[in-house]
């Protein structure tokens, strides 16, 4: 019988206990060698925000992070909410003079909510957004506002119900806890409207107004708390914004968003007044060629009825009901064509009509070609009690 | 010959895979780097085409595969090498250089944005070297690791990827996808041949037999990863638009858009373990698949095992950034990668048409011996065939 010569190698290779030692070895090398970064050691950051000063080409950019704190034995934690802001060419820049003075890394990763200031929404939206995308981590699904004050302002307010403004508009736009129907915009949805022919957007518009009565707790009155005030929109694009009223941004919110909640109230010209709960909408968008056409259906139930001669409870069957729903869905046709009228002439596309027409017509379609688009709205209203 | 369950691996050749274990390397290499950064750069190219345009190239790799799996049931390897036909050999050399090549792109671009765009303040080099490690261990292994790793992960892969698409919640519009010309034709058919570098990544199976279970699991696995890239790819357009140009790596960002995202948190995680694992499976297999055209056109696999990890470690040292490895590879190299792509299942076919008929009988005693029933005639009796065994490890028995 001939002997086998040993084959060191191959049996190197083969062998199992000698592969598992070196990855043992590698990752003990790359965990005491590389430095990353603990969760202790990062500040999670609820909300941003960035403004940017024309004259000094500077931006600035505030974060509202949390802190939850307790002592041993005790059930209750505290939560505090800090606001840091600093200036810096870029947003990079700004955000690591954040991190200095915190003296923790930035972490955007938790971030929900990013307010833009008029003077930033002016800037290159992919040059804005990549870097937060990108190395900060910030989520495609985090929601953009607009706002009445700087977003350095904002974020310091204190809010009467959450405290936290980020907390606030997380939780009725991204969470959809609150009832209020108004427009959501991720940075997703910003950066596709932004990038496609439209080249338009329209985010919530946040006010702030002092709260009338101040909350109470068990240690008295808080002082200087606020409400954020969310019934307009603003409609931009990057050369021009606009503000739009409540009857206009609540259609608009509709025609954009899918599972809008909210309520529509219909009051006659005698003064009865119905207040109906949006259940569903389906929206749909097709063109012909250059007119665009939007076949919008709502399902709604009935919430409430004010001022109606009736000796009885309605409900959603009763005429007096359905006909309202009627009239309501033909002032909402009537909104969205004066939204239309209103879009040509501020010239932004914030229907996206010409990203419909595009599909339709084809390349050959002209850049900046809103005023030579026609517009035909359907809305329907139907009564139920089920989506 | 009787085999038993848990030794039925025991009786392949040493480059036999079960079709079910050649289905899970199908789906692998099928979503590896088609769904990373592809639909990023289609999409800065043609706009609104780029699904359209991804939809051709899925069809044409699809009917490169199945050309090539085709060579594969045919035996043709076995018959090329048995008569040591020249113009095979020199075929495997072009097929050695193509999956180094392909090899050392793969690798820059997907280390290039898992370093920038996902692994913050990490040393690029432990990156490389971890990535590297398994890659050059399973593909010197052979296929039979290979595949087998595959099945056992390609539970894992599929559930992931299943989950992201079923709790998928975001805003789309799939009109997105119109106008189909968004650019002139002409300029489309310019610009569409650049992308070779994902063309034909199942090219390995040239060289591997395939044995057959009862199900069609190769036919379903190459419609089924069609739908599913393609799928993928309709999602994405929908769910961007023309923002999907600034998305580096759609797979990954796709799976942040989920519903179970606001009760457990980020869930990209989930799709970086799924796209680091089909990476190391495809760079692995087309390792593999350099090392044994090597050896047919050299006799000897020793270059090609050194040659490629050698070419990776010098692209890294050698090139600043390993995004310009990924731009080369996709301006004028592109063309070439793709010229190679479509020509190469084609010269191994007409190459086996020809030498089929120069010799009936070689190939009739090759249907034979890899037969179930004409298994039991083949021995180590010193017949014609044993100068045409193939194999270099001997098959073992139960």
């Amino acid at each position: 019988m001939s002997s086998k010569k040993l084959n060191v190698s191959k049996s190197l290779i083969y062998s199992k206990w000698a592969v598992i030692v070196l990855v043992a070895v590698v990752l003990v090398i790359y965990g005491r060698t590389v430095k990353s970064p603990t969760l202790t050691k990062t500040q999670i950051v609820l909300g941003a925000g960035i403004d940017f000063d024309v004259e000094t080409r500077e931006f600035e950019v505030t974060t509202q992070s949390t802190m939850v704190a307790s002592s041993f034995g005790e059930s209750n934690a505290q939560t505090t909410y800090n606001v840091y802001s600093a200036n810096g060419k870029t947003v990079a820049e700004a955000l690591d003079v954040i991190s200095r003075k915190i003296g923790l890394n930035i972490s955007l990763a938790h971030c929900n909510v990013l307010f833009l200031s008029n003077t930033a929404l002016a800037i290159d939206h992919m040059q804005l957004f990549y870097p937060l995308t990108g190395m900060y981590s910030l989520p495609e699904q985090s929601m953009i506002v607009a706002c009445a004050i700087p977003p350095k302002e904002l974020l310091a307010k204190r809010i009467g119900s959450t405290v936290s403004s980020a907390l606030f508009l997380q939780n009725s736009l991204s969470n959809q806890e609150g009832d209020d129907g108004m427009i959501r915009t991720t940075v997703k949805d910003f950066l596709c409207s932004s990038l496609s022919r439209s080249h338009a957007n329209a985010l919530p518009y946040v006010e702030v107004q002092k709260l009338e009565s101040e909350p109470q707790n068990a240690d008295g009155e808080v002082k200087d708390a606020f409400e954020l005030v969310l019934s307009r929109a603003l409609v931009t694009d990057k050369e021009k914004s606009y503000v739009l009223d409540e009857d206009l941004s609540e259609i608009l919110s509709i025609y954009l968003s899918s599972d809008v909640t909210g309520c529509l109230n219909y009051t006659s010209d005698k003064g009865e007044s119905i207040e109906f709960k949006v259940l569903n909408e389906d929206v749909k968008l097709s063109a012909d060629g250059r007119t665009v056409f939007a076949d919008i259906k709502i399902s709604v139930d009935l919430l409430d009825v004010q001022f109606v001669d009736s000796d009885r409870m309605l409900n959603g069957a009763d005429e007096i009901v359905q006909t309202a729903a009627n009239e309501l869905g033909k002032i909402l046709q009537k909104r969205l064509l004066e939204l239309f009228e209103k879009s040509k002439q501020l010239d932004i596309d914030f229907l996206g009509l010409q990203t419909k027409a595009y599909q339709s017509v084809g390349r050959s379609l002209e850049e900046n070609c809103l005023s030579t688009l026609s517009f035909v709205p359907s809305v329907k209203i139907v009564v139920s009690e089920t989506a | 010959m009787k085999t038993h369950t848990h030794g039925i691996y025991k009786n392949l050749d040493g480059d036999t895979v079960f079709n079910s274990q050649a289905a899970t390397l199908i789906f692998m290499c099928g979503i590896a780097f088609k769904l990373s950064a592809a639909p990023q750069m289609l999409s800065e190219e043609f706009g609104s085409s780029a699904f359209w345009v991804f939809l051709c190239y899925s069809l044409i790799d699809s009917a490169l595969c199945l050309l090539v799996l085709l060579f594969s049931k045919r035996n043709g390897d076995a018959l090329l090498t048995a008569t040591n036909n020249a113009l095979y050999r020199t075929i495997c050399l072009v097929i050695a250089v193509f999956l180094t090549a392909k090899g050392v792109f793969h690798f820059c671009y997907c280390t290039s944005y898992l370093t920038h765009e996902l692994f913050e303040g990490l040393e690029p080099s432990l990156i490389y070297l971890l990535f590297l490690l398994p890659i050059v261990y399973l593909g010197a292994k052979g296929i039979r690791s290979i595949s087998r790793s595959a099945e056992i992960l390609f539970a894992v892969v599929f559930l992931m990827l299943a989950l992201n698409l079923v709790f998928l919640n975001t805003k789309m519009d799939f009109s997105r996808v119109l106008p189909v010309l968004s650019k002139e034709p002409s300029e489309i058919a310019v610009g569409f041949p650049r992308y070779g570098i994902w063309m034909c990544d199942w090219l390995p199976f040239a060289f591997i037999r395939i044995k057959n279970k009862k199900l069609p699991y190769i036919t379903v696995s190459v419609a089924g990863t069609f739908v599913l890239i393609n799928l993928i790819m309709l999602l994405g357009v929908a769910i961007y638009g023309d923002a999907l140009k600034t998305v580096t790596d759609l797979l990954i960002r796709i799976a942040g858009f989920n519903q179970l995202s606001r009760d457990i948190g980020r869930t990209e995680w989930g799709n970086l373990l799924l796209v680091i694992t089909t990476s190391i499976m495809s760079l692995a297999f087309s390792y593999f698949g350099a090392i044994t055209a090597c050896k047919r056109a050299t006799k000897t696999s020793l270059p090609a095992k050194i040659v490629y990890p050698v070419s990776i470690i010098l692209a890294i040292m050698l090139v600043p950034s390993s995004q310009i490895v990924t731009d080369f590879a996709v301006q004028r190299c592109g063309y070439v990668l793709f010229g190679i792509a479509i020509c190469l299942p084609i010269l191994l076919h007409i190459t086996l048409i020809a030498e089929r008929r120069r010799y009936p009988s070689v190939q009739k005693l090759l249907d034979e011996e890899y037969s179930a029933q004409g298994r039991k005639n083949t021995s180590g009796d010193g017949s014609m065939l044993s100068g045409f065994k193939q194999n270099e490890s001997t098959t073992s028995t139960v």
